[in-house]
């Protein structure tokens, strides 16, 4: 039975030696006694409080009593170390204010980043049962492999009764189309709006995800039927300040008034799981689909049993899987082969999970590692920054350093002066980052599009994490200064001798460098970018969504009169066109199988679109061959148009007049367009099979004419108010809707912007103070140099060539890792821009260019200077 | 001569080193001031007050022998010197004197 041992370490590590031995020797006495007394589990924990007492009583200055019978911890030398850290930051004021101004820069982008990463990190671990909720995912194998987030409505059913793990299970469907609700108040207008977050979801939902309910009983809200949960955002909206409890509120497209059951407060943290209301499951009314094994319409949750693990179910799910879609008609081996289920655990979701028909989009753990990487650089430059000022600035503290040490100082003592007052500046910083992060928090709403609020870093965690922030970084920059400073000669440091000392030369060069290494790499990372974007907003789509507007169309009553309002539409001049569509370019395109006729071995999933005749010339889309549909008399009849890319996974070499199947109906091909970009520039174009069928439709696409595009958009109002007045009217600009494709590279590129400014920013202050005072140094040089004939240019020059050789070597060597590091990021994409050299090169003047700008203010100045001046000043 | 200033704490455990008579040393004098006064006491804070009692010349000190529990390590074992006697001894004449010019002792409460 012996001690701890790592705590023995320590203790040899911190006890003075002289008393190493029967301290020791009392400790492993006292442990042998509590042995015999408490046991050995507790003993142990005593030996380390134990051993705790000790070293911290040593770390309070009793470690050693050999040399120095002085007090260190006297006050009276405390208030003089202040007083000269005061002093000499008042004295050295433009130094001290680049220093500071450097720190907080980097403290505020850091605890920026820092919050925002904390907060991507936060989501959905705020449920009670985080650990034990996942999302079942299902997969199909084959040439293109789909990860879906939505499975069948009873998949979670059956797989509950086949695995006894699980211990409930929880749906949610999104309705389709987007619900529109209507209240009308006593002796009010009818309040209607259009709510596009919501769900049917079981009763089960309010215990899994424990539904903060404010109002209702949680017990059996979502229990009956025709019942509605609200938020209480929604609540407010419809019912202002009246009781919402009880009150109808009508479904406008279903015609089914629902009874409000209850209204809950928003998550207390962030959640995928964005909702406005949630509508009884039982209420779902198309009974027939929750016994479809292979329709992916809902997103089926399941709580495991607290005892089991994620691979216990896991192991299980393949014989399920087997039963269950035996049940459909497949057989085993092709089951096994083709399909694969999986559990996600709730709390990836958001991070890394990107499948198709996820509940909204998600975040990315990349950029949240880029966020980081980012953040970190910008910290160590502006501790680079403190580096080299400090070491500049240690020959105005030689003499006080030869001084301190004459009287007694030991280098350990000055160390803690000159890391105190690392310290000191460092909380100064934190002060003015907290103001900076004070004016920079709406523009980072903005680019992030989150909503924080400044008074929600002000929490115990966060304070804690900016003063780790701030002893961190007062360390980093701080040591090496401190440990050069204290390490002066005393003779040398009174004599005055103000040799630049070969060593820390070298180290300031190397950190310069570092500091424009990390400017040019940011720099080139903004360009590349930045690039990119302008790229997805020019690229030709294969289409043209410019003068375009989307109209949804809402319920049965506007496909009724659909042909109405189309010839009431085109009566204004400046709507040359309307055409259906059931999906606008940019959303998601639902999924099928098609096989064709006669073929069956080469059946594919397809996307699908449905349309009408007009469509294909309203967004000028390029046939290749065939024809465009015609106005069609016979709705028993499919005429099908593809593109490019599904003739070739279709295997056809005469697509037209091709038969093709899908669920029981026949269609035929009339003709084959050229591939367009219906989805994001981040995919290849995918095979798309367009039909003609425009029931099916959800929107009216408004060519319009000429550039009255506001009167146009009210015209429309206008003709779809008086024809279908229960309807809303709501629109989209098909080119805004497509540009916002790319909001989240838009925010990387803003972001990366800002970093890349801040970045060189914090850079030039070093610099700035540097060749302040290499010019100060070179004072008497230069008057010698002018006295003697040198020109202000040559001088400039002169004194300018050492700090731009280093910024050049910087380019030099950031070039090549941040050419390597975008064509990763370029990687990603389907449809990127090719990295030029000229890129480089901008990058490299225009690093060389801000550091020339930032060296000559001082070389200029000092070449100015009249030698007389400074020839005579000792 | 005026004495050091002796803590109460420091009191106590220079009166337990000068009570155990040469078996004095760190984990002993622990173990009997927390059974004499049955308060909690760290053994650091034992150690530094026999340091700093050492230091003002009121305990002398010198190695012992070693022990198996002690992993073969010797006890430091502690005994008073006359300067320590004489400072225990001024203090208990300081409050004898006190106590006695107390007019009404404090006597055990007999009722309510």
């Amino acid at each position: 039975m012996k001690p701890p041992q790592l705590a023995d370490r320590l203790l040899t590590f911190f006890c003075a030696p002289h008393r190493l031995e029967e301290v020791q020797g009392d400790l492993h006495e006292e442990f042998a006694y509590q042995v015999r007394r408490v046991g050995e589990r507790r003993a142990r924990g005593r030996y380390w409080w134990d051993v705790l007492g000790f070293i911290l009583s040593f770390a309070t200055g009793k470690r050693s009593r050999e040399y120095s019978t002085i007090d260190r911890t006297n006050p009276m030398m405390i208030r003089n170390y202040f007083k000269i850290a005061w002093r000499n930051l008042l004295r050295y004021r433009l130094n001290s204010t680049l220093t500071i101004t450097g720190l907080a820069l980097g403290l505020a982008c850091g605890l920026l980043i820092i919050l925002h990463v904390k907060e991507e990190l936060r989501y959905d671990k705020g449920f009670a049962k985080a650990d034990r909720i996942y999302r079942i995912n299902s997969e199909n194998i084959g040439e293109k492999s789909r990860r879906w987030a939505a499975t069948s409505p009873i998949l979670g059913i059956e797989m509950k009764q086949a695995i006894p793990a699980i211990q409930t299970v929880v749906r949610f469907h999104r309705p389709y189309p987007d619900r529109v609700f209507s209240y009308t108040p006593a002796g009010h207008e009818p309040r209607q709006f259009e709510e596009k977050k919501g769900f049917y979801a079981d009763s089960t939902a309010v215990d899994v995800f424990d539904l903060p309910f404010v109002k209702g009983d949680r017990r059996t809200a979502l229990k009956q039927q025709n019942a509605i949960v609200l938020t209480e955002a929604m609540a407010k909206k419809y019912f202002g300040n009246d009781e919402p409890l009880g009150k109808l509120i009508q479904d406008d497209l279903d015609k089914r008034p629902l009874t409000v059951t209850g209204v809950v407060s928003d998550f207390p943290f962030p959640t995928h799981l964005q909702f406005d209301y949630l509508i009884s499951m039982t209420t779902y009314a198309d009974k027939e689909s929750l016994t479809n094994r292979g329709w992916s319409g809902f997103y089926n949750y399941v709580l495991l049993n607290s005892q089991v693990s994620r691979s216990d179910v896991e192991q299980r799910i393949p014989e399920f899987m087997v039963k269950f879609y035996e049940a459909k008609g497949e057989n085993r081996n092709e089951i096994l082969a083709t399909r694969k289920t999986h559990l996600q655990p709730i709390t990836e979701i958001h991070l890394h999970s990107k499948l198709e028909k996820e509940m909204g989009p998600n975040g990315d753990i990349l950029y949240v590692y880029v966020f980081s990487v980012a953040a970190l650089f910008i910290l160590l430059v502006a501790s680079v920054n403190f580096i080299n000022m400090a070491t500049a600035q240690a020959f105005n503290r030689m003499k006080e350093v030869g001084v301190r040490k004459v009287l007694g100082a030991r280098k350990e003592q000055l160390l803690k002066q000159f890391l105190g007052e690392s310290f000191l500046l460092t909380l100064t910083a934190s002060v003015v980052a907290l103001l900076v992060f004070w004016v920079a928090i709406p523009f980072y709403n903005e680019f992030t599009a989150k909503n924080l609020h400044f008074s929600q870093l002000v929490t115990p965690s966060n304070g804690l994490i900016m003063l780790l922030l701030a002893g961190l970084i007062s360390l980093v920059a701080g040591l090496y200064p401190a440990w050069f400073i204290s390490g002066f000669e005393p003779v040398t440091s009174l004599k005055g001798n103000r040799s630049p000392v070969s060593s820390v030369t070298l180290v300031r060069k190397g950190l310069i460098v570092f500091q424009f290494a990390v400017s040019v790499f940011m720099i080139f990372s903004t360009i590349v970018v930045y690039r990119q974007m302008r790229f997805f907003q020019n690229k030709k789509l294969g289409f043209d969504q410019e003068q375009v507007v989307a109209v949804k169309l809402y319920g049965r009553e506007m496909h009724e009169k659909r042909n109405t309002i189309e010839n009431e539409l085109l009566k204004n001049p400046a709507i040359t066109d309307v055409a259906l569509i059931s999906v606008l370019p940019g959303d998601r395109f639902s999924t099928d199988m098609i096989t064709p006729v006669g073929k069956a071995g080469d059946a594919s999933q397809m996307r699908f679109m449905w349309a009408d005749e007009h469509t294909l010339p309203v967004l000028k889309i390029g046939l290749k061959t065939g024809r465009n549909f015609v106005r069609k008399t016979n709705n028993a009849h499919f005429p099908i148009i593809l593109n490019e890319a599904a003739v070739k996974a279709l295997k056809l070499t005469e697509p037209i007049g091709q038969k093709l199947v899908s669920y029981g109906d026949t269609g035929e091909v009339v003709g084959v367009v050229n591939d367009f970009h219906f989805a994001s520039l981040h995919t290849a174009v995918e095979p798309l099979v367009v039909v003609q069928y425009p029931d099916q439709a959800n929107y009216f696409l408004l060519k319009i004419h000429g550039d009255k595009l506001p009167e146009t958009v009210q015209f429309a109002r206008s003709t779809l108010s008086r024809l279908s007045p229960e309807s809303l009217f709501s629109y989209t600009f098909l080119d805004e809707k497509l540009a916002r494709l790319y909001d989240s590279e838009q925010r990387v590129g803003h972001v990366l912007n800002v970093f890349a400014v801040f970045a060189i920013f914090i850079s030039c202050l070093g610099l700035f103070s540097l060749s302040a005072y290499a010019a100060q140094l070179r004072t008497k040089e230069v008057g010698i140099r002018k006295v003697l004939g040198a020109t202000v240019s040559g001088v400039v020059i002169l004194l300018s060539k050492d700090f731009l050789r280093l910024v050049v070597i910087a380019t030099l060597l950031a070039s090549p890792l941040a050419w390597w590091a975008m064509g990763q990021w370029l990687n990603g994409f389907a449809y990127a821009i090719e990295m030029e050299w000229w890129m480089l090169a901008l990058t490299g003047v225009l690093t060389v260019a801000v550091a020339v700008l930032t060296i000559s203010f001082q070389s200029i100045k000092a070449a100015l200077m009249n030698p007389v001046k400074s020839l005579k000043s000792e | 001569m005026k004495r050091s200033y002796l803590g109460e704490f420091e009191e106590i455990v220079l009166l337990t080193v000068a009570v155990m008579e040469g078996g004095a040393y760190g984990v002993a004098i622990t173990h009997e001031i927390s059974e004499q006064t049955s308060r909690s006491v760290r053994l650091n804070q034992v150690h530094a007050a026999l340091e700093r009692l050492e230091d003002k010349g009121m305990l002398k000190s010198e190695m012992g022998e070693p022990t198996a529990e002690r992993g073969g390590r010797r006890k430091r074992l502690f005994t008073v010197t006359a300067y320590g006697r004489r400072t225990l001894q001024e203090i208990q004449d300081v409050r004898a004197t006190l106590w006695t010019r107390l007019l009404n002792p404090f006597k055990p409460a007999t009722s309510l």
